[in-house]
């Protein structure tokens, strides 16, 4: 078991593309899962919590997600997708796996829990390209139509399914999907070319 | 799914669709949102289906930048739970068979589509603003009399001396009049901010004269350089790495190029006299550029 040797390795590790991670992690690096985590736990967290609404569940949310790429990283191929990528589709999965196998559906209005601050990843490149990708997805959403945004939000945050949706929406099932597919097309042709993927 | 036939298409290339896709089956599929008897259809569907699944796989990396749209206070991720996975990582090393329910996790081998690369841009060449810190013609090139020697030497000296300032009276005369331009000629000009990041201190301006290909920043309040030492600006692409875009001592610096290829700027400050081929800090200055 390593302590300091692997902070020191992790700090360096910090500096690697996703990539080079994902590598070492399929060698059995535990300083690169430890780097990943550093990287996109915060995303993979909050997204957890913003679908469950509860601490524990989200942090399992989130723990199994890394688990499984601690497993699979040999079964990722780079050429479907990034890291990131694959690492919160399986969150987002996770989380809506478990909202929905709860009783009822946990009400979003509840307060955030008071969470513990971490201290900020030694990474201030990845704060400056992160602070970046978040400023064009917001303006990206922002000038999507209010009926696809909505949709989109309700799904992906909210962990509504498609009747749900419609009911609430008071649409048909068809336009939900319909708007889905639109309003992600048009958020992807809007990301293109800006480097968030 | 059909084929779409020749005359259909016009241009005789073949294209497939599938009424699955088109519908939106795949978008809400790649949101979790499809449910019911559906969601088993278009399970089995997906079996046989390159096109839902190459569609998947670009939604897919799509729908992974919404949790951008958290606020940073939102994604913080708990410290325990870092400790508790590397224990958990500890217990379970890799390569080791570990007997696992079937997962639903639906990554599954059929994606086939490779998202392409973004293409990295050639370097910017920056004339490195050292060279402008040359001053006037050497004095061995200047024809002088003896009398007016030291009036010559005089004259070279306070030219030398005023030689940096010149450059950044001309600099500054530049400033002044892109500023004043600035309302007759918008889509010749743009300027963005740069701020200090958590390491840094100071804050500064990117002028950029689009006609000329060339930038001028200006800067104030950065911390002070050691002797050695330089400020090194940095452009950076999407998704790419820093590069070196010129090192100034002064509180202004130009920067020549192609900057719409661009889409950050940052400051370090490097080993002198020209700097880093790689940033070796964190910048304390950055901001963004080009379109928003």
């Amino acid at each position: 078991m390593r302590i300091g040797p692997l902070d020191e390795s992790v700090a360096v590790l910090h500096a690697e593309s996703d990539e080079v991670l994902l590598a070492a992690i399929h060698r059995g690096d535990e300083g690169a899962i430890a780097a990943l985590y550093d990287r996109y736990g915060g995303l993979a967290y909050g997204l957890a919590y913003r679908i469950v609404n509860d601490r524990g569940t989200a942090e399992d949310v989130v723990q199994d997600a890394f688990m499984s790429v601690w497993r699979r990283a040999v079964s990722f191929q780079t050429g479907r997708g990034s890291v990131r990528t694959w690492l919160l589709s399986i969150v987002h999965h996770r989380a809506i796996d478990r909202l929905r196998g709860t009783s009822g559906r946990a009400r979003r209005d509840a307060p955030l829990d008071e969470v513990d601050r971490v201290v900020a990843v030694d990474d201030p490149w990845a704060e400056v390209q992160l602070r970046v990708q978040r400023d064009v997805l917001r303006q990206s959403m922002a000038t999507l139509p209010e009926a696809q945004r909505r949709t989109i939000e309700l799904a992906y945050f909210g962990g509504y399914t498609q009747h749900e949706i419609a009911s609430t929406m008071d649409v048909p099932i068809g336009t939900v999907k319909g708007r889905m597919r639109i309003g992600l097309q048009k958020l992807r042709g809007l990301l293109a070319g800006t480097g968030i993927e | 799914m059909r084929m779409l036939s020749e005359n259909e298409m016009g241009n005789g290339t073949e294209l497939m669709e599938c009424a699955f896709a088109e519908r939106g089956f795949a978008a809400a599929y790649t949101l979790n949102a499809l449910d019911g008897e559906e969601l088993g259809a278009y399970r089995q569907h997906l079996a046989g289906c390159a096109i839902c699944a190459a569609e998947i796989v670009a939604l897919r990396a799509t729908a992974a930048q919404l949790p951008l749209s958290l606020d940073e206070a939102e994604t913080v991720a708990p410290p325990a739970l870092r400790a508790r996975l590397l224990e958990a990582v500890r217990t379970e090393p890799r390569g080791a068979a570990v007997a696992r329910p079937v997962t639903t996790d639906r990554w599954d081998g059929r994606d086939s589509v490779a998202a392409p690369r973004g293409l990295r841009p050639a370097a910017v060449g920056a004339r490195p603003v050292t060279e402008r810190s040359e001053g006037p013609t050497p004095l061995s090139a200047r024809p002088r009399r003896l009398p007016q020697a030291y009036a010559a030497a005089a004259v070279l000296l306070l030219t030398f001396g005023l030689g940096l300032l010149g450059w950044n009276l001309a600099l500054q005369r530049e400033v002044r009049q892109a500023r004043a331009d600035r309302d007759e000629a918008r889509a010749a000009l743009a300027v963005y901010a740069l701020g200090a990041t958590a390491a840094g201190a100071g804050h500064g301006e990117v002028i950029h004269l689009r006609n000329r290909g060339q930038a001028i920043v200006t800067v104030s309040g950065l911390p002070p350089l050691q002797p050695g030492q330089v400020y090194q600006i940095w452009l950076i692409p999407p998704g790419g790495q820093p590069e070196g875009a010129g090192v100034f001592l002064d509180q202004a610096s130009e920067v020549e190029g192609d900057l719409a290829r661009y889409q950050t700027l940052a400051i370090t400050i490097e080993p002198g006299p020209a700097g880093s081929a790689a940033p070796t800090m964190s910048p304390i200055l950055a901001g963004t550029i080009g379109e928003q």
